[in-house]
């Protein structure tokens, strides 16, 4: 009898142990950042890797975004969250470029790939793993010249996707909305079922070409299904 | 098994030498490998976690993680050769004569053998053979 209900105790602690630990790493989905004040930053992380991106938010009544400046600087905002793309495969944000960065600089003597992989507006979707190696990355790129719809490989790693999701001048200073279906682009660029998704992130970078860019990005909404 | 000059070559002096010297192995090598897979899972993994953008993982943390494996693809197999080798040496030594000691010992208790019990250069046991042989001349007398 006393055996059974030190089984029965163990049995419960333990079952409570696995909802606390499922409540800790759960996030409440759909996740929407409008990005519209003061500390609309404060649950996301800078990651600087050459000098810094200002990154700063604009609120306005009612509205509201943030600014990403960069100057030869490459810095990153990442958001780390885990949602399951096969059930909630949709993710949009809006964003604007006001100012490119500058891939025909002649003071470069270098033209390579990697001296160019620069945009004036990024946002990651990045698929961890167990194995640091195995990471995966997908980046919507708003890029100057590319043709919107490229899928293209990172010149620094065959797992780094980037996909053209808007290009060229001709909306340049609007604000444009994206929606994309992670799952399906996931499948494109990779084949396979995806991971779950680790983090996103956020990036306006000019470290290789050393010039300038800046661009705004506001309602990031991740982990949703189209209802319809 | 080898058989030259109508004398077996075995691998192992004696079942014991076998034990002896597979213990040391493992002994040595397990921990090794252990530790070693354990430092590059934390060290990388740690470290990828850390910097989170792929890019930043792929341009510092896999050409380290590639040159830390290509050390280890070298230098494993010839320390694991290494150990094998000193292993061998040091356990042949110290367990090799000791199946000899015990056949002369024999020998003399029966009466085949006159004289005292001979070991190579550099067998251990040394101080206990000339114990022996010390004891078999006090018999004698």
């Amino acid at each position: 009898m006393r055996k059974r209900a030190f089984i029965y105790t163990i049995v419960f602690l333990l079952s409570m142990c696995v909802v606390v630990i499922y409540h800790a790493y759960s996030y409440d989905l759909p996740k929407w950042f409008p990005l519209n004040k003061e500390n609309s930053l404060e649950e996301w992380q800078e990651k600087i890797f050459q000098n810094k991106v200002v990154y700063s938010i604009k609120a306005i009544k009612g509205d509201g975004y943030l600014l990403a400046k960069s100057d030869s600087a490459c810095s990153g905002l990442i958001y780390r969250i885990k949602f399951d793309v096969k059930k909630l495969p949709l993710m949009s944000w809006e964003w604007k470029v006001t100012q490119f960065p500058d891939k025909s600089n002649p003071s470069s003597a270098k033209t390579g790939w990697v001296e160019k992989d620069d945009y004036a507006a990024r946002v990651y979707v990045i698929f961890p793993s167990w194995n640091f190696m195995n990471i995966k990355s997908i980046e919507y790129l708003w890029d100057e010249g590319l043709p919107e719809g490229t899928i293209t490989t990172s010149p620094y790693f065959g797992n780094i996707k980037l996909i053209v999701a808007e290009s060229g001048r001709k909306n340049m200073g609007k604000w444009i909305r994206e929606e994309r279906n992670i799952y399906e682009d996931y499948k494109k660029c990779f084949r396979g079922t995806p991971p779950p998704v680790g983090a996103i992130a956020l990036m306006t970078d000019t470290d290789n070409t050393l010039s300038t860019a800046e661009a705004s990005y506001k309602n990031i909404k991740v982990g949703y299904k189209n209802e319809n | 098994m080898k058989i030259k000059n109508n004398k077996r070559y075995k691998t192992f002096a004696n079942k014991l030498h076998m034990e002896v010297y597979l213990t040391v192995l493992v002994a040595a090598l397990a921990p090794c490998f252990v530790i070693t897979i354990a430092l590059y899972y934390v060290i990388f993994n740690v470290m990828a976690g850390q910097l989170a953008m792929p890019e930043a993982i792929a341009y510092n943390i896999i050409p380290a993680a590639r040159k830390v494996s290509l050390i280890l693809i070298w230098a494993t197999p010839a320390t694991v050769f290494i150990i094998l080798l000193l292993a061998y040496r040091i356990t042949y030594r110290i367990l090799g004569p000791f199946d000899r000691i015990v056949r002369e010992l024999d020998e003399c208790a029966a009466g085949k053998k006159q004289g005292h019990i001979v070991i190579r250069k550099g067998d251990k046991f040394k101080p206990l053979v000339d114990g022996i042989n010390k004891l078999i001349d006090k018999i004698k007398r």
